[in-house]
């Protein structure tokens, strides 16, 4: 679903992600770690055409990620929730809906804005939301035109605990339905129990990409051990 | 959907939403209100002017006018056409980069999209400074109303030609990897017409008519942008030709080509205007109040690393931390760019106004215009900010040292700025030492009194009024009723003596009486004071 070969993003001398590579595949729920500046965001931007590679390629769906066959097939969740301040939150899900050309746009957007509690604000104006607030619009506008691929970027920070609870659940429904995600984030628990695979990029390179029960047999097979502490060993400086 | 269409529906539900917010707070009225009752006295103006045609000053008026469109024009167009080189135009907000950027949706559709829409709104918007004009312009020159459709439009066209250019500069600058290239060609044109007009000086003899020779040459008339939008301009002025219509026609066909060539150029552009679009929403949030402005005295060198010595703990931190700021940002915690400024101004009315008078009239005035932009500007500076951030409401200790700690910093620059202009001007006009004091202590207080009084609106409007539209209105109206007591004395003592210097002293003590009065009051005011 998604093919990265050879990445590489500079800002004039400075290498954000340096020449990677990985491929995601159908129904591949994968975890895309790492320290602060470590490239995840800038690798997300860069497939979802925000950032102009330096070298290498994107596909998606065996399309140019730039191109719009491509941008069918994937949504995006950003870092920071930047919304349209003059758009109430329905309209935003009306102009995504559009976008997308999205079939029964409405009845779907009625059941995210539902399962995020977002119904009594279904008419404020996005100015007038929290952050948090924003986030779940922002969700919500992620998951509406159901393509084959997501990219989440840190999608829990600002949620509350529900909201989070219930973004775990659609992950899971997400890989039921054999879709492909690819998750960002520090909140490693929650994803502990929904990545088959995990991504840890450090100073712009991948430097672990294996499947979690790999991962956890390489370090001792011990039951306890967590996501958490598998990052803090893969990442440790030597 | 059709994407021009999916475009229009979200503008037409944005423009929708403006409306119902209007209607549904209609105090949000009172300031659309202002801006027209603004706009109508200018519209009033022109006319009155109009049917006093009499009072025009015609020497030299139209040539003037002429020269000084080229003029600016110039300098205008070669400076965005440099910072094209550096930095993308943005036609787009930072919804369209997260929620339109990533969808199936042509970017070149949505560029032409964007930058169509954004010149139909400037096409109106700018109108308000051809108005704002119109009043100067009357004075020097007759204008012919009938034409004055050309004039607009000449005015509009050249203003309307700097974002697409810019925006295809950067463009070609960074698709084709020759922004060096760009940029000398850039300097290139700008040493051309400095030679140029210092060609024409030297050949004339004479800086003014070298001047106005060389901006009003004939052939300047046939140049793409400047030269166009001058005739158009002009024509209500100097008169109805057939080249002010070609001009004009030319003008909007460069503005056309112009945006259909950014059209052709951009495939790949989103990465280049996240900056400027990022800046834009900044800038956004800094109006509102949310974000503090930064201090960008010497936006072009940025110390990282900066030592500046403890000044005492619980409040004086934020003497320390503005120190730190303008350590960083400025040549000095104390002094920078604008001392350099000041004591220039200084000088230069210095120099000029001893010529011209014997009196200290020259220091009254300078003082006077420093006053009211100081007033002017006062709905915008870095006490209301402070306010912004938890710290003031955090960090322990006595109230009234966090307003003073807070503010110290920006008060000894505008004492060490002001006093630079006064002594400098006060030697020249060969003024007294206490006249040169008591401007210096006038503008002082002023400033002090702007930056003290911030603390009090917040408690006077706490919640009741939208701060966001009126807060500014409301700063400068709770100033204005701050000032006039010290109007009132200054104008009775200054009358009564016959003496201006007695009138600035008047209201100097009396903006220390009602500064001190208000810091006094800090504690009460700031248990009040909420965090927003």
């Amino acid at each position: 679903m998604l093919k990265i070969e050879h990445l590489t993003k500079k800002y004039k001398s400075i290498v954000a992600v340096d020449d990677i590579s990985f491929t995601l595949n159908q129904g591949n729920i994968v975890g895309l770690l790492g320290p602060n500046g470590a490239g995840k965001s800038t690798t997300i931007k860069t497939i979802v055409g925000l950032l102009r590679k330096t070298n290498g390629s994107i596909t998606v769906g065996g399309y140019s990620n730039t191109s719009r066959e491509a941008k069918k097939k994937f949504t995006y969740v950003p870092e920071v929730p930047e919304l349209y301040d003059m758009l109430t939150v329905w309209e935003h899900l009306k102009f995504i809906g559009y976008a997308y050309n999205v079939a029964n746009f409405e009845e779907k957007a009625e059941r995210l804005i539902e399962r995020y509690d977002l119904w009594d604000k279904k008419d404020k104006l996005a100015k007038e939301l929290s952050k948090g607030m924003k986030q779940k619009v922002s969700i919500c506008c992620g998951l509406l035109p159901e393509p084959d691929l997501y990219l989440f970027d840190e999608p829990m920070i600002g949620l509350d605990p529900k909201s989070i609870r219930e973004t775990k659940l659609i992950f899971k429904e997400l890989s039921k339905q054999q879709k492909t995600v690819l998750i960002s984030t520090h909140l490693l628990d929650s994803i502990e129990n929904l990545c088959q695979r995990v991504l840890v990029m450090k100073k712009g390179e991948i430097i672990v990409d294996m499947a979690m029960e790999e991962m956890k047999s390489k370090l001792g097979n011990n039951e306890n051990v967590s996501l958490e502490e598998l990052f803090l060993e893969v990442t440790k400086d030597e | 959907m059709n994407e021009f269409k999916l475009l229009t529906k979200k503008d037409g539900w944005i423009i929708k939403n403006h409306f119902l917010e209007i209607k549904n707070n209609p105090k949000r009225l009172v300031i659309y209100l202002l801006y027209l009752i603004w706009i109508g006295s200018l519209v009033l103006n022109v006319m009155l002017r109009y049917r006093h045609p009499e009072e025009t000053n015609m020497q030299l008026g139209p040539q003037i006018l002429g020269a000084g469109f080229v003029g600016f024009g110039t300098v205008f167009i070669l400076y965005f056409l440099y910072r094209g080189t550096k930095e993308s135009s943005t036609f787009f907000n930072m919804g369209d980069v997260h929620l339109l950027f990533p969808a199936p949706v042509s970017p070149k559709k949505v560029l032409v999209y964007s930058m169509a829409k954004q010149s139909l709104l400037y096409f109106v918007l700018y109108g308000i400074i051809v108005l704002a004009f119109m009043p100067m312009i009357m004075n020097v020159a007759v204008i012919n109303m009938q034409y004055f459709p050309f004039m607009y439009c000449g005015f509009i066209g050249l203003l309307l030609a700097i974002e697409p250019l810019k925006f295809f500069v950067f463009a070609l600058g960074s698709k084709f990897g020759v922004r060096e290239q760009l940029q000398q060609v850039i300097l290139a044109l700008i040493a051309i017409f400095c030679l140029y007009l210092l060609g024409s000086i030297i050949s004339a003899g004479n800086l003014a008519q070298g001047l106005l020779q060389s901006l009003n040459a004939s052939y300047l008339e046939y140049l793409p942008v400047i030269g166009w939008s001058k005739v158009a301009f002009m024509t209500a002025i100097t008169g109805y030709s057939t080249y002010s219509v070609i001009a004009l026609v030319l003008q909007f066909l460069f503005i056309v080509c112009s945006i259909v060539l950014s059209y052709n150029a951009a495939d790949d552009y989103y990465e280049d205007i996240l900056n400027a679009t990022e800046k834009r929403s900044l800038r956004k949030k800094r109006k509102e109040g949310s974000e503090k402005a930064q201090r960008t005295s010497l936006p072009f060198s940025k110390r990282k690393n900066v030592n500046v010595s403890n000044t005492g703990s619980g409040p004086w931190a934020f003497f320390w931390r503005s120190r730190v700021e303008y350590s960083r940002s400025d040549l000095h915690p104390f002094l920078g760019l604008w001392t350099i400024i000041f004591l220039l101004a200084g000088i230069g009315i210095g120099f000029y106004g001893s010529k011209q008078t014997d009196g200290l009239t020259p220091l009254y005035i300078a003082n006077g215009i420093i006053a009211y932009i100081i007033f002017i500007f006062s709905a915008a500076n870095s006490g209301q900010h402070e306010l912004t951030k938890p710290y003031i409401f955090l960090i322990p200790g006595s109230n009234l040292l966090k307003i003073i700690s807070s503010s110290l910093t920006d008060i000894i620059r505008m004492s060490l700025n002001i006093s630079a202009l006064n002594i400098s001007l006060g030697i020249l006009l060969s003024a007294p030492p206490l006249a040169i004091l008591v401007m210096i202590i006038f503008v002082v207080s002023f400033y002090i009194l702007n930056l003290s009084s911030n603390f009090l609106i917040r408690i006077v409007f706490p919640n009741a009024l939208d701060e966001k539209v009126l807060y500014p209105l409301f700063l400068m109206l709770q100033i204005l009723l701050l000032l006039l007591p010290g109007i009132i004395v200054g104008g009775i003592v200054g009358f009564v003596y016959q003496d201006p210097l007695l009138a600035f002293a008047g209201i100097s003590i009396v903006n220390i009486i009602i500064v001190g009065a208000l810091l006094l009051l800090s504690n009460a005011v700031f248990v009040r004071m909420e965090w927003k």
